[in-house]
């Protein structure tokens, strides 16, 4: 039996591919088909089909018996038992569908296994039957019928084979009634419910301490085990509901979390959510005092403490580069104003603030900015950055005692990140009379600047933790509009594009349907296609990216519409359809977008059922 | 005010604030106005001191700095100066043949942060040598043909423009038609008109252009070198070969030119090391923990050597803008003006000195209390003994650096000068691998050579290093121990000589044995150890005495006391490397996800009991914990539920939903802001997850860790399979 066991540890860990989620959900169940192994072998077999089952039955017998007399007999037993698991399966079940916290079920099952154990340990001293257990295996089906209709996640996974082996070793074993294994199960379903990677690896490790225990055990009094495992289960028990570990190492932690498997999330969605619109943002916003003002305020006092230092630092040729969490836009103002005041000769002596985070920033303006500080009226400096670039430093030797101090906000932000605009930055900051002062807010901004350029800009960095909200710097509504994939929201939602139809001529309104008909007919397709794979696969990096990008194209090609267009007879010519889309496009209705292949990919920005509502209003 | 400005962020919509650039004018308000008098006031005051105390050190600190950069600058041109007067000359003397553009290739080495200054000088120097123009090309000033004609055109014209505008513009037109902006033509019209001997163009980073480009390039210029005497440099970080096998046979045979190389950053490193740090005049020293991390950063980073002195520059800076007693730091005090200048408080921070205490400390067991005494209550005692401390410090200084000079080279010039440094200035250097290096060879050499050694430490005394500033101090020492059991030595050493040549028979220490021969078995090695001990003559016996003499002397040269138990040494010696870590290594994701995680570090209203999640903590760090929490996927409406439950208003005193909700927003948009969410495409409503927390750190601390135990673990191994 010793041996067995070993050849089945050993084919279920070679069989182990990381990227595999079959393999891996077969591992996931290991734990479940050793505990079988250690406490009854007999009841793995019948799951490996049913021509095998008598073979192994016989097998099994002949191997078996030393210990059944001693350890696996409750024939009596086994009805009482297999209605309790029932019980608790549906209480599971109901716990999970209730949404009933993880403690008060595990405070559950505890008390199930409790009482289980007793009713076993009472048990002990009748010899098993072989036959009796064959039948209840095939009487199984329908007590998973009756398992899985209330958890209709379990369902979807019984399809797949590994998945179905564990479901029938499960359902094995709670017919057989043994109650350790009971605890297994509920394990397993308990790993449906929290759904998160963390779960497995807890799993895992249970499963290692078993096999540990299982080696370590076995050999020496196999009759004792089920009755030791017990005991030790308990223990292992309790720190399974706990929320998955927040306490791991931060490279632990990122391997779990990222280990593929499934990645279980609610299917909640925000649609019972009334979102924000700007107006209603804002006047929250107003009304809103922040209960920590006073800190924040004292924060930037203490930054503002080293203005001298700084300044100190920007006479000695060096530029400064503000980083780290909050917004330092107010705090560099405030920086500007003390160097204004310190300053003797505001004519020679200039001050240009940029707004990196602005989008309509482009380098032009920053360099024609300080050129417009310089002399009056502003010279010309060209066109091209690198030009401009040239006639501005050459306008600024002309008189050595000028100084200008460029303050960036976010230096890291979009409009300034492309590298042509950095090295001009770079190069602007390295000259003697410009002083440069820039505020940083990404984590990796480093990553912006290679050593040359970190050498021509020339920075010392200071952590400046302000907390300060970012008011000016973000759109907070269209950023999370746009995380939300609610974009189309611009447009005033769907009530708005239902009443920029209503001013459009007929074609116009024809042109749309048709488009919203096509593309809910490509999301159908990709989705479907996106949702089946995500069962199936690993949730990896580059599978979202492949995703990803399906469910980016769920637009309908340009060509492919102005077909259907002309099809429908709503237009004659391209450029009467170019007329129409322009309207459109014009109140935001419609995206254009190149694929990878450069096809013109038309969508609306809408989600699929707000499409369909969309599409009714258009119809009826 | 704060709620007022709060409200003004969020109400008053300042125009500026989405400006895309702008002059720079105060705030002029009237609600303002009432702020900053205030502010004014409590800034003037905190100004008010430093300025003193830059202002009383300034004399000497601003001639520290310029006569650091100076030096530097000088340095870094002397370095480069062999290679600029290569390249000059070869430019002058290049004769084109046929359609062969000449070239130049600079070997620059792998460190490009360098190349720039490289390269302005270059231009500089050819600009002031030859008649003609001198354009750089950058890979990212030039993207395609066009662009760079353009460039170069421009560069090329624009040069002279200064002289005489009316011709630049007369470039353009030719026979009334217009020549487009990146036609060569133009350049040759405008060779034609100013006689230009060469056009060199020089491409800076060669490796980073594309290389179907270079080799178009360079056909085009070898199809107008009739006409224009192109002149072509190439800064190659790898090497010629490999840069060769980049082009096209057409474009590789139309160049002919020359290999440069350029001293390697590494060595110029040194020599400002030697310079600024090392160097007698440095009135002030840095520490072995600065200088090691300083060497550490510039070879883990290959940073160019700016980058090196910026840093120096820094260790500076922060020595005479945070330390008030750095003003005792200057060579021209005397007590007078020390005196007029010293205030108060500068004798209590003198006290509090942890080197000052050390001193009492000692004294007290010396029982010397009644100076130990004066020291502590009569400032002008204090002063004295300071001044006379300052003074012995720089006769210390000065032995360390002629030790290190002789110790480099009695090791045959060997040891890296840095590391002679940090360990002379720990204090460790007299047990150090180096000097016992040292002390075995003089062990073990023979009379010949012992006697070239102690002419080579004689002559090293004598002219001293012009590298560290260091003149000759032989005078100086001639009747010291060291010095008399030298010459002492030398004298019985060529008596020696001189009787073994009579003899025939060398003379060898008896340590100079087991390195005769190899054994192939231990009781032959046994053997041949007893009879060569037997056999030592008494010429060997005399020899191996003055030997042992020997070495005594030079350990007791070599070993010194750690800077850091000298008093006063706060004065002259920085040693702190926070400021740098902080400033030229930043680490923004840390600080970021420090702040985020754990607000009460910097917030007071968020209690520290340690509980990740609770409402008085900002918005977007509950929602960061939440974040944190999560798996790769995060379903935004269940992470809006959990942060509904913490700051809504369960519990009776949270916000309603619709501020929860802008607070959400906000926190959601500021985690956008990071970069740590994207929207994700696998399921709706749904964000993926981008960053994970503490992972630089952790690398960083393991990377950090490799490099410490991987010697010894090579060491402890190498033993291992010695003694087996």
């Amino acid at each position: 039996m010793k041996r067995k066991k070993q050849s089945e540890d050993s084919t279920n860990g070679h069989n182990d591919e990381p990227t595999s989620k079959r393999a891996r959900s077969g591992k996931l169940w290991n734990l479940g088909a050793e505990a079988v192994l250690v406490n009854e072998d007999e009841t793995t077999f019948p799951t490996r089909g049913n021509d095998q089952l008598d073979n192994n039955t016989e097998e099994e017998e002949q191997e078996a018996t030393p210990f059944q007399e001693s350890s696996y007999d409750k024939d009596e037993v086994d009805e009482d038992e297999s209605d309790k698991v029932e019980q608790a399966t549906e209480r599971s079940a109901e716990s999970e569908a209730d949404g009933v916290p993880a403690n008060e079920r595990q405070r559950e099952r505890i008390n199930g296994g409790l009482t289980n154990s007793a009713k076993k340990t009472d048990a002990n001293g009748t010899t098993p039957v072989k036959g009796p257990r064959g039948k209840k295996l095939f009487s199984t089906p329908s007590k998973t019928r009756h398992t899985t209709d209330e958890t209709p996640k379990l369902e979807r996974h019984v399809n797949r084979s590994a998945r179905r082996k564990s479901t029938r070793n499960l359902i094995e074993r709670i017919v057989l009634g043994n109650t350790s294994d009971n605890e297994e199960g509920e394990e397993d379903i308990e790993g449906h419910i929290y759904g998160s990677g963390d779960d497995e690896e807890e799993e895992d490790e249970d499963a290692a301490q078993e096999e540990r225990e299982a080696n370590d055990e076995i050999p020496v009094d196999a009759p004792e085990t089920p009755s030791k495992k017990r005991g030790r289960r308990k223990g292992s028990k309790n720190k399974q509901p706990s929320p998955p570990p927040t306490d791991l190492p931060a490279h632990e932690l990122y391997f779990s979390q990222n280990r593929g498997g499934r990645s279980k999330t609610s299917n909640n969605t925000l649609s019972s959510l009334q979102l924000l619109d700007h107006e209603e943002y804002f006047t929250l916003l107003r009304t809103f005092v922040d209960p920590h003002t006073n800190d924040v305020e004292w924060l930037q006092e203490l930054h503002a403490g080293s203005f001298n230092q700084w300044q100190f630092e920007l006479s000695q040729n060096f530029n400064i580069c503000l980083f780290g969490w909050g917004s330092k836009r107010s705090l560099l103002m405030s920086f500007a104003e003390h160097i204004y005041n310190s300053q003797m000769d505001h004519s020679q002596n200039k001050i240009v603030v940029v707004n990196g985070y602005v989008l309509t920033l482009t380098i032009r303006d920053v360099l024609n900015t300080i050129a417009a500080a310089l002399t009056n009226p502003a010279p010309r400096l060209g066109s091209q950055p690198t030009d401009m670039l040239e006639n501005l430093l050459s306008v600024l030797g002309e008189d050595t005692s000028r100084h200008i101090t460029v303050i960036i906000h976010a230096i890291d932000r979009a409009p300034l990140r492309r590298p042509a605009t950095q090295i001009i930055l770079s190069r602007l900051s390295c000259h003697p009379q410009i002083q440069l002062v820039a505020s940083a807010d990404h984590p990796w901004f480093p990553l912006l600047w290679d050593s040359s350029l970190r050498s021509m800009y020339n920075f010392l960095f200071h952590d400046c933790t302000t907390f300060q909200p970012y008011s000016s710097e973000i759109d907070v509504v269209e950023e999370v509009h746009e995380l939300l994939g609610r974009s189309g929201r611009r447009v005033g939602g769907k009530e708005g594009v239902s009443f920029v139809l209503k001013s459009l001529p007929e074609n116009a309104k024809n042109l749309f349907r048709v488009l919203i008909g096509e593309q809910l007919a490509a999301m159908d397709d990709s989705s479907g296609a996106v949702y089946g794979k995500d069962d199936d696969d690993d949730d990896d990096e580059d599978d979202e990216a492949q995703t990803g990008s399906r469910r980016h194209q769920e637009g309908v090609e340009y060509r492919v519409l102005y077909q259907k267009a002309v099809e429908e007879f709503i237009c004659s010519n391209e450029m009467n359809f170019r007329t129409l889309l322009k309207e459109f496009h014009d109140h935001q209705m419609i995206q254009s977008r190149k694929d990878a292949l450069g096809t013109e990919m038309l969508s609306v920005p809408f989600r699929k059922e707000e499409l369909e509502m969309i599409l009714e209003d258009i119809v009826s | 005010m704060s709620a007022d400005e709060g409200n003004n962020s969020a109400a008053g919509f300042d125009i500026s604030d989405h400006q895309p650039a702008y002059v720079f004018t105060p705030s002029k308000n009237s609600d303002d106005a009432s702020i900053r008098p205030t502010k004014r006031r409590k800034i003037a005051k905190l100004s008010r001191p430093a300025h003193e105390q830059i202002d009383a050190p300034a004399f000497e600190f601003e001639s520290l700095l310029n006569g650091l950069e100076s030096s530097e600058c000088a340095l870094l041109g002397e370095a480069n100066e062999g290679t600029l007067a290569e390249v000059t000359y070869f430019v002058q003397d290049t004769t084109q043949t046929g359609h062969i553009v000449p070239a130049g290739f600079i070997v620059t080495g792998p460190n490009i942060a360098s190349q720039s200054l490289l390269f302005s000088q270059l231009s500089k120097k050819l600009k002031e040598e030859i008649n003609g123009p001198v354009v750089t090309l950058r890979s990212g000033d030039a993207s395609n043909l066009k662009a760079a004609l353009k460039h170069l055109i421009r560069e090329a014209t624009n040069q002279r423009s200064a002289d005489g505008d009316e011709e630049g513009g007369a470039v353009f037109e030719r026979d009334g038609r217009k020549l487009l902006n990146y036609d060569l033509e133009i350049l040759n019209e405008y060779v034609k008109a100013h006689g230009t001997k060469k056009v060199i163009v020089a491409f800076q980073d060669s490796e980073a252009f594309d290389s179907v480009f270079i080799a178009e390039l360079i056909t085009l210029f070898s199809s107008w070198i009739d006409r224009i005497p192109f002149v072509l440099l190439f800064g190659v970080a790898t090497s010629v070969e490999l840069f060769h096998e980049r082009l096209s046979r057409a474009a590789s045979r139309s160049l002919y030119g020359a290999q440069f190389d350029v001293e390697q950053t590494s060595l110029i490193l040194e020599r400002v090391f030697q310079k600024a740090i090392a160097g007698v005049k440095a009135p002030l020293r840095l520490g072995p923990v600065l200088v090691s991390s300083l060497m550490e950063r510039q070879h883990d980073h290959a940073q160019s050597v700016q980058a090196f002195t910026a840093a120096l520059k820094y260790a500076y800076m922060c020595h005479f803008y945070a330390n008030p007693l750095s003003c005792f730091n200057d060579s021209r005090r005397n007590s007078a003006s020390m005196k007029k200048m010293l205030q108060p408080e500068h004798y209590e921070a003198i006290r509090m000195l942890p080197s000052f205490q050390m001193l009492i400390e000692s004294l007290a067991k010396n029982q010397d209390t009644t100076l130990a005494q004066e020291l502590l209550e009569k400032d002008d005692v204090l002063l004295r003994k300071v001044e006379k401390s300052l003074d012995s410090k720089e006769q210390d200084m000065t032995r360390r650096l002629r030790c290190m000079h002789v110790l480099y080279v009695a090791s045959g010039e060997s040891a890296g000068r840095i590391d002679l440094y940090l360990k002379a200035f720990t204090g460790t250097l007299g047990d150090s691998e180096i000097v016992r290096g040292v002390l075995d060879s003089v062990k073990k050499v023979s009379p010949e050579d012992l006697l070239a050694f102690l002419e080579r430490i004689k002559v090293a005394m004598e002219t001293g290093n012009p590298d560290l500033d260091l003149e000759g101090w032989l005078e100086e020492v001639r009747d010291t121990e060291l010095f008399q059991e030298m010459v002492d030595i030398e004298k019985q050493v060529s008596t020696l000589v001189n009787e073994s040549a009579k003899n025939g028979k060398p003379v060898r220490s008896s340590y100079n044995i087991h390195s005769k021969g190899l054994r192939t078995t231990v009781i032959a090695q046994k053997v041949q150890l007893s009879y060569e001990k037997s056999s030592l003559s008494e010429e060997d016996v005399k020899y191996t005495a003055i030997v042992d003499r020997l070495s005594k002397a030079l350990e007791k040269y070599f070993t010194f006391e750690n800077t850091q138990g000298v008093f006063m040494n706060e004065v002259w010696l920085y040693d702190s490397i926070s400021p740098h870590r902080d400033v030229f290594t930043p680490r923004p994701r840390f600080a970021i996800e420090r702040a985020l995680s754990a607000p009460q570090d910097y917030l007071d209203s968020c209690d520290a009991d340690g509980e990740a999640l609770s409402a008085n903590k900002p918005a977007t760090a509950i929602l960061y914990q939440m974040y944190l929490e999560s798996g790769t996927l995060v379903n935004i409406s269940d992470i809006w539920t959990a942060f509904y439950s913490i700051i809504g208003g369960a519990a009776g005193d949270g916000y309603d939903e619709r501020t929860a909700l802008m607070l959400f927003y906000r926190g959601l948009a500021d985690l956008k802001l990071l970069g740590m969410v994207k929207q994700s495409k696998k399921k709706m409503d749904h964000l993926a997850k981008s960053a994970w927390k503490g992972l630089t750190q952790k690398l960083r601390r393991v990377a950090g860790k490799d490099g410490w135990t991987s010697p010894d673990v090579i060491r402890t191994s190498g033993a291992r399979g010695s003694a087996i």
